[in-house]
């Protein structure tokens, strides 16, 4: 009975002669020089039988047996092995699916063989015994192929166990080759991937790019450079083509590395040391800007004390005074930014404060539902009661402004032990921490506003709406609490910030509300500023509050007033940022001239760096600047308890 | 032993085995020059792939002088020992010569 037949084998002469054989026989036969021009012909033509050589280039004959058996439409193909090396070698013919195998030998030989074989293949069962080979006893033994076959298997385990995914390609850029780590991951079963086009696994518009480096590549294994790695499966791949000249042709081994994970840590520290820089800036600024604001909301005030309220300069002076207090608003988000706001650190309980302030927020905006779904048994968290408020407030206005026709606002408590935070976030300190989620309905965000919403300045919103600060001071905040912010959002699909601050062990304590007027008090002060006009204002508030005021502009001569008339003075108000000597070194060696002495520092800057260790070497206490004349006198008085006018 | 009579010793008709004998002097040919790069480049793992590939299109036409030699080269090779291998690949190369002279020499009497 006529057969429709394949034979697949890189030898011309076996090709012709098996050609002659089976043509003579009235069978008709197609015949294919490797694995892969094989399974192309598959894709059309369904043999009843197929010869399959088992050293072949682009696809070796055992690969091309498993596909075939993975094939529904060739799985009932009877499958014969012609192979030189079919004697040398225990051929799996269980595992491969294969029906026969005989040993290339003479001609004549292997004509008998041949079609024995074929014979056979008309029963339904086969006669021979599995492994059995036919014609090998005329085949000379080939012990030297016996080691090439070894050392082969030996080269297949090494590939097999390799981290990195392995291809190879032929000159077409098909697969001819993929080791296991290559198939997991492109996650495309082995029968697919083989013969499929490379440039084909990656996206659409990283395609054109590999294709040029393919085309370019000469003779040298290079690696692909550029700053973006090529997508595969959401995955960021990184390569390394090795060109093999064998024969006339070139074909490449790859090497894929999935790059992902490393790629996230490397962006995330980029935007860490980007943030960083502007922070420094906005911190300077910042700082010149409270000294600018502490001298105008000062005299102001001074102003106001000496103005009638009928008077029409009262009101501008009022005006003013008001829009000082806004200025200093935003150079307070501006150094929350810049980490340099953390005033008054101390356990606190997050939940609690979450319900307060979205209990005042929602009472402003009726259109937003908020649901909270706080932990039980939340740890609590070190930080500025102040600052975490700024934090979530201005999440909720943004999320809010998200969503201008009303909407969901979703709050989440969670506890993240230690050992789930390891090794997740560049730079954060290992230890349990605390995670805020909070998620709108809104109209969310595209991927390049996303990757700027944490920069100073940068605002979505119209010209008066938004400063662009709101969520650099929460950015900056988070991070000058030892904490990590994430946000993830999508056009359409709302947003969702992840918050995680460090827990503490410390004890939670209640706050006490200061008074909200001027404190008046007796005695010396002495009073330490290089800034000719905030010197002039703090004299006078000084006096205002009942004090008589010494001046220093610098660090030597306050030490040496002070030297003078230690016996007089109650406080020293200290500048830290002076030119010459710093309020640090001053502060020591006012110590030890009195080591009793009572310093107040003040700064532009914030508590965080300098003036905190000046604190730990036992400074009585920090006023942030501008302040007022009632922050000024509450900030004396509880130092100066005993000097109070009751 | 004479094409002719190698082509009944394989139960082959005449003119079938010379259209094997030619293909086989092809692609030998060609596999000859690659193994003598392979030579040059001290690529002892290449010089034993290509040497068994010869030895494997010898012995199914009944060539043993090539299967021979190419034989003992790939024995050689595995061993990193290429020492002497330009001589056999001369003696293959005379070997294929003589067959394709022989080869020549019936066509020519055919016509």
């Amino acid at each position: 009975m006529s057969k429709k037949i394949l034979v697949v084998d890189n030898n011309p002469v076996i090709l012709k002669f098996m050609v002659h054989l089976l043509e003579k026989e009235k069978h008709q036969v197609v015949t294919a020089e490797n694995g892969l021009a094989a399974l192309d012909l598959l894709t059309t033509f369904t043999p009843d039988v197929i010869f399959i050589d088992l050293v072949m280039p682009q696809i070796g004959g055992e690969k091309l047996c498993q596909i075939i058996r993975g094939t529904p439409k060739l799985k009932d193909v009877y499958i014969i092995i012609l192979s030189a090396i079919a004697s040398e070698r225990e051929i799996r013919t269980n595992n491969l699916g294969v029906n026969t195998c005989i040993a290339k030998g003479p001609l004549n030989k292997m004509a008998q063989n041949v079609l024995l074989a074929l014979e056979k293949s008309d029963q339904s069962s086969s006669t021979f015994l599995p492994g059995q080979i036919i014609g090998s006893e005329d085949v000379f033994p080939r012990d030297i192929t016996k080691e090439l076959l070894y050392i082969k298997r030996h080269f297949e385990i090494i590939l097999k166990s390799m981290a990195e995914g392995i291809l190879e390609i032929n000159p077409e850029g098909r697969i001819v080759y993929a080791n296991s780590a290559a198939i997991s991951l492109v996650n495309l079963p082995e029968n697919k991937l083989l013969g499929s086009n490379f440039t084909d696994l990656f996206k659409e518009t990283d395609r054109p790019r590999l294709k040029s480096f393919l085309k370019a590549i000469d003779i040298q294994p290079q690696a692909l450079n550029g700053e973006v790695s090529p997508i595969m499966n959401s995955k960021q791949i990184s390569l390394s083509l090795i060109p093999i000249l064998d024969n006339e042709d070139k074909t490449f081994i790859i090497i894929l590395s999935d790059v992902s994970e490393r790629k996230r840590m490397e962006a995330q520290f980029l935007q860490a040391q980007k943030m960083e820089a502007i922070g420094t800036l906005a911190g300077g600024i910042a700082h010149d800007f409270n000294n600018l604001l502490m001298v105008i909301q000062g005299n102001a005030s001074l102003m106001l004390l000496n103005v009638d309220p009928s008077h029409p300069h009262h009101e501008m002076l009022l005006s003013i005074v008001n829009q000082v207090q806004s200025g200093s608003k935003l150079t307070s988000q501006l150094l929350g930014y810049a980490r340099k706001g953390r005033y008054e650190v101390r356990p606190i309980q997050l939940n609690e404060l979450i319900k307060e302030t979205s209990n005042t927020f929602g009472r402003t905006r009726k259109e937003i539902r908020i649901h909270r779904e706080l932990a039980n048994d939340l740890f609590p968290i070190e930080g500025d009661l102040g600052q975490i408020e700024q934090v979530l407030m201005n999440l909720f206005v943004n999320a809010a402004d998200a969503m201008p026709q009303g909407g969901d606002i979703f709050l989440k408590t969670t506890n993240i032990p230690q050992r789930d935070i390891l090794g997740k976030f560049y730079n954060l300190k290992s230890g349990d921490y605390v995670l805020l989620t909070i998620t709108d309905t809104g109209i969310g965000m595209d991927p390049k506003t996303l990757e700027r919403i944490f920069e100073p300045f940068f605002t979505t919103k119209e010209l008066n709406r938004g400063t662009g600060l709101g969520l650099a001071s929460v950015y900056g905040i988070i991070k000058g609490h030892g904490g990590h912010i994430d946000v993830e959002s999508e056009e359409g699909r709302g947003t969702t910030f992840k918050i995680y601050l460090p827990a503490t062990n410390g004890e939670i304590q209640k706050t006490i509300k200061a008074p909200d007027h001027i404190i008046k008090g007796t005695g010396t002060i002495l009073l330490v500023d290089d800034e000719e006009m905030v010197l002039e204002v703090g004299e006078r508030f000084l006096k205002v509050m009942g004090y008589q005021v010494l001046t220093a502009r610098e660090g030597r001569e306050a030490i040496e007033i002070y030297r003078k008339h230690r016996e007089t003075i109650d406080l020293v108000l200290l500048d830290i940022i002076m030119p010459n000597m710093k309020g640090g070194e001053v502060f020591d060696r006012l110590k030890e001239i009195n080591p009793d002495i009572k310093v107040l520092l003040s700064s532009g800057y914030s508590i965080d760096g300098e003036a905190s260790h000046i604190l730990e070497r036992g400074c009585c206490g920090f006023i942030q600047k501008p302040f007022n004349m009632n922050q000024l006198s509450q900030s004396i008085g509880t130092i100066l308890r005993n000097n109070l006018v009751s | 032993m004479k094409l002719k009579e190698l082509a009944k010793s394989l139960e082959l008709e005449q003119d079938e085995f010379l259209e094997l004998v030619y293909l086989f002097v092809k692609t030998s040919s060609s596999d000859l020059n690659k193994l003598q790069s392979a030579i040059e480049e001290g690529d002892s793992q290449k010089v034993a792939g290509f040497a068994h590939s010869i030895k494997g299109a010898a012995v199914t036409l009944g060539f043993t002088e090539i299967f021979e030699y190419a034989k003992k080269m790939e024995t050689n090779a595995r061993v990193n020992d290429l020492n002497g291998a330009t001589g056999v690949v001369k003696s293959i190369e005379d070997e294929i010569g003589r067959i394709a002279k022989r080869f020549h020499k019936e066509i020519k009497s055919k016509n």
